[in-house]
C-alpha cells in the first residue's frame, strides 16, 4: 500500500504554551517498502506512527493511503509497539486469534491461520503457553504473528524490539528482513539504534528535534543480508549519526543546564576535524 | 458435644442449608448488580462523579445499619435480609470492579485498536478479562461482607438460619449451643473463601502472569 503524507503538522497543549510536536512533514512511502525512522528522543517519531496507524489525528496536512483519504485505526495499518502487548489472559495461539475473531473469522479457520503465523515465527512449540512463561524475544514473535495474522498492507513498528537484549535483537532483525522479503509488507520502522535502521531499510529518514521535521533521507543500496562488518554499513551509520547527533545535542541542551557541551570531553569537535588541526 | 447434638438432632443441618440459600441468593444479586455497576462506573466519567461517590459514601456505613430501612420497606421477611446481604457485598464488589477497570493498561486498549477491535468487544474482550483479578478480590471480600450481614441479619428475628440458632442458644441460657453455632459460622465462612475464592485467585493470577507457580 502506498503512503502519502502531505504538510503533516500535530502540536500539543503543554505548560507554557504549545509543543510543536510535528511540521511539514511529507513523506511518500511506496508498496513493499522498508523504511526506518530515526530521531532524538521527544521528536515526535511515535507521534507520526499514530497518525499513521489513526490513533491520532494530524492538527493540519492530509494522509493519503492508496489515493483515499484514511481516517481513524484499521487493521490495514497494524501496529507494533516496544512492549509486546500481548493479552495475559490468553495463551499465544489466542492473542494471534484476536484481531481474527474480531474480523468475524469463523474459528476453525482463525485457528488454522493462527498456527500457520506463530509456525513463521518459529514458536509452533509454545502455541498453548501462557503469555508469561514466553521469554521477551517469543513475546514479540508473537506480536509480529499477531500483526501478520490480520495480513495488513502496512506494518508501523515502534521500537519494537528496543528491549531486547541483543542477542535476541540481532536474531528478530534476521526474521524480520526474512519475513518481509516474503511477505512484500510496507514497513515503517521506528527506532532510535543507527545501526538497526541501517541493517534494516531501503531508505532512513532523520527527524530533526522539535519541532519534528524530516532533516534528511539516506537511500541505502546495499544487498541483502546485510552484514555489520560490511566496511559501508559502517560508512552509512557513521554519516546518519552525525546528523543524528547535532539533533540529540539540541535537546539536550535545552533539557540541561547551560553549561553541558557534548564535545567538551571530546579531542575530536567535529568528525571534519583531524588530530591536530586545532594546533 | 452440643456441636455433634445440634448435628444429630438436624437443627444444624436445616440452619446451615437455610443460611446458605440466603447467600446464595444475595451475593449472586449483588454480583449481578455489582460487577456490570462497576464496569459502568470505570467508564463513564459522569456516573462516576455521580453514582460513585455515593457508592464510596455507602462504604462507610456497616450493612447492618441498613436492616431498620429494610424491615420499613419488606416488613419482617426474607426480603429484608436479602437486602442488608445485597448492601453489604454490593459495594466492595463494585469498587474492586471499577478499579480493575480503571486500571486497564492503556497499551492493551491500543493493541486492541489497532488489532480492530473497538467499543463493546473491546469492553468484552479486553477490559473485562485485564479487570479479573481486581474482580475476583472483590468477590472475596464481598463474600465476607455478605456472610456477616447474614449473621446479623438472622441474629436479629425469627429466620431459621445459623445466625438465629445463636440467638435460640441465648434466649435458652445454653452457652454450648452460642460456642457451637459460632464455629459453624467461622468453619463454614473460611470454607468458602479457602475452598472457591483463594482458588479462583490463585488460578487467574499464575495464568495472568502476576503470581509465579
Amino acid at each position: 500500500m502506498k503512503i502519502k503524507l502531505t504538510d503533516i503538522a500535530k502540536t500539543f497543549p503543554s505548560k507554557n504554551g504549545t509543543l510543536t510536536a510535528l511540521e511539514e512533514i511529507n513523506l511518500e512511502i511506496s508498496e513493499g517498502e522498508f523504511v526506518c525512522l530515526v530521531g532524538p528522543s521527544g521528536c515526535g517519531k511515535s507521534t507520526l506512527l499514530n497518525i499513521i496507524a489513526g490513533f491520532d489525528r494530524p492538527d493540519e496536512g492530509s494522509l493519503v493511503t492508496n489515493g483515499r483519504p484514511a481516517n481513524g485505526a484499521r487493521t490495514s495499518c497494524v501496529m507494533i509497539f516496544q512492549e509486546p502487548a500481548l493479552f495475559p489472559w490468553l495463551t499465544a495461539r489466542k492473542n494471534v486469534e484476536f484481531g481474527l475473531k474480531m474480523a468475524g473469522m469463523p474459528k476453525k479457520e482463525r485457528t488454522e491461520r493462527a498456527l500457520a503465523y506463530l509456525k513463521m515465527v518459529h514458536l509452533s512449540r509454545f502455541v498453548n503457553s501462557n503469555i508469561h512463561e514466553l521469554s521477551g524475544g517469543m513475546k514479540q514473535r508473537v506480536a509480529l504473528a499477531r500483526a501478520l495474522a490480520l495480513n495488513p498492507d502496512v506494518l508501523l513498528m515502534d521500537e519494537p524490539f528496543a528491549a531486547l537484549d541483543a542477542q535476541t535483537r540481532d536474531m528478530l532483525h534476521e526474521e524480520l528482513t526474512e519475513i518481509w522479503s516474503k511477505t512484500k509488507k510496507t514497513i515503517l520502522f521506528v527506532t532510535h539504534n543507527v545501526r538497526e535502521a541501517v541493517h534494516l531499510g531501503d531508505r532512513v529518514l532523520v527527524l530533526s528535534a522539535r519541532p519534528g521535521r524530516i532533516k534528511s533521507e539516506f537511500k541505502i543500496d546495499l544487498v541483502r543480508p546485510r552484514d555489520p562488518a560490511n566496511p559501508d554499513v559502517g560508512r552509512i551509520t557513521s554519516l546518519i549519526m552525525k546528523e543524528l547527533k547535532e539533533e540529540v545535542e539540541k535537546i539536550a541542551k535545552e533539557e540541561f543546564d547551560s553549561d553541558w557541551a557534548a564535545s567538551k570531553a571530546t579531542i575530536l569537535h567535529s568528525a571534519d576535524h583531524s588530530m591536530g588541526s586545532g594546533i | 458435644m452440643a456441636l455433634l447434638g445440634g448435628f444429630q438432632d438436624g437443627s444444624f443441618p436445616l440452619a446451615i442449608l437455610t443460611s446458605m440459600r440466603r447467600i446464595a441468593e444475595g451475593y449472586g444479586l449483588s454480583l449481578i448488580i455489582g460487577i456490570p455497576l462497576g464496569m459502568l462506573l470505570g467508564r463513564v466519567k459522569i456516573l462516576k462523579e455521580t453514582v460513585g461517590s455515593i457508592v464510596l459514601g455507602l462504604q462507610a456505613l456497616p450493612s447492618i445499619c441498613w436492616l431498620p430501612l429494610a424491615v420499613l420497606w419488606f416488613g419482617l421477611s426474607e426480603r429484608a435480609i436479602a437486602f442488608v446481604v445485597v448492601m453489604g457485598a454490593l459495594l466492595s464488589i463494585t469498587i474492586a470492579t471499577e478499579d480493575g477497570v480503571r486500571n486497564t493498561p492503556p497499551l492493551l486498549l491500543r493493541a486492541a485498536r489497532t488489532l480492530g477491535s473497538n467499543g463493546i468487544r473491546t469492553y468484552l474482550d479486553v477490559v473485562f478479562p485485564a479487570a479479573l483479578p481486581s474482580i475476583v478480590t472483590g468477590m472475596k471480600l464481598g463474600w465476607s461482607f455478605a456472610w456477616r450481614s447474614l449473621m446479623a441479619g438472622e441474629l436479629l428475628f425469627v429466620s431459621l438460619g445459623l445466625g438465629h440458632l445463636l440467638e435460640v442458644g441465648r434466649q435458652l441460657n445454653d452457652m454450648a449451643q452460642v460456642i457451637a453455632v459460632m464455629i459453624v459460622i467461622i468453619a463454614l465462612g473460611l470454607f468458602v473463601d479457602r475452598a472457591v475464592f483463594n482458588v479462583l485467585e490463585t488460578r487467574i493470577r499464575r495464568r495472568w502472569g502476576i503470581e509465579s507457580a
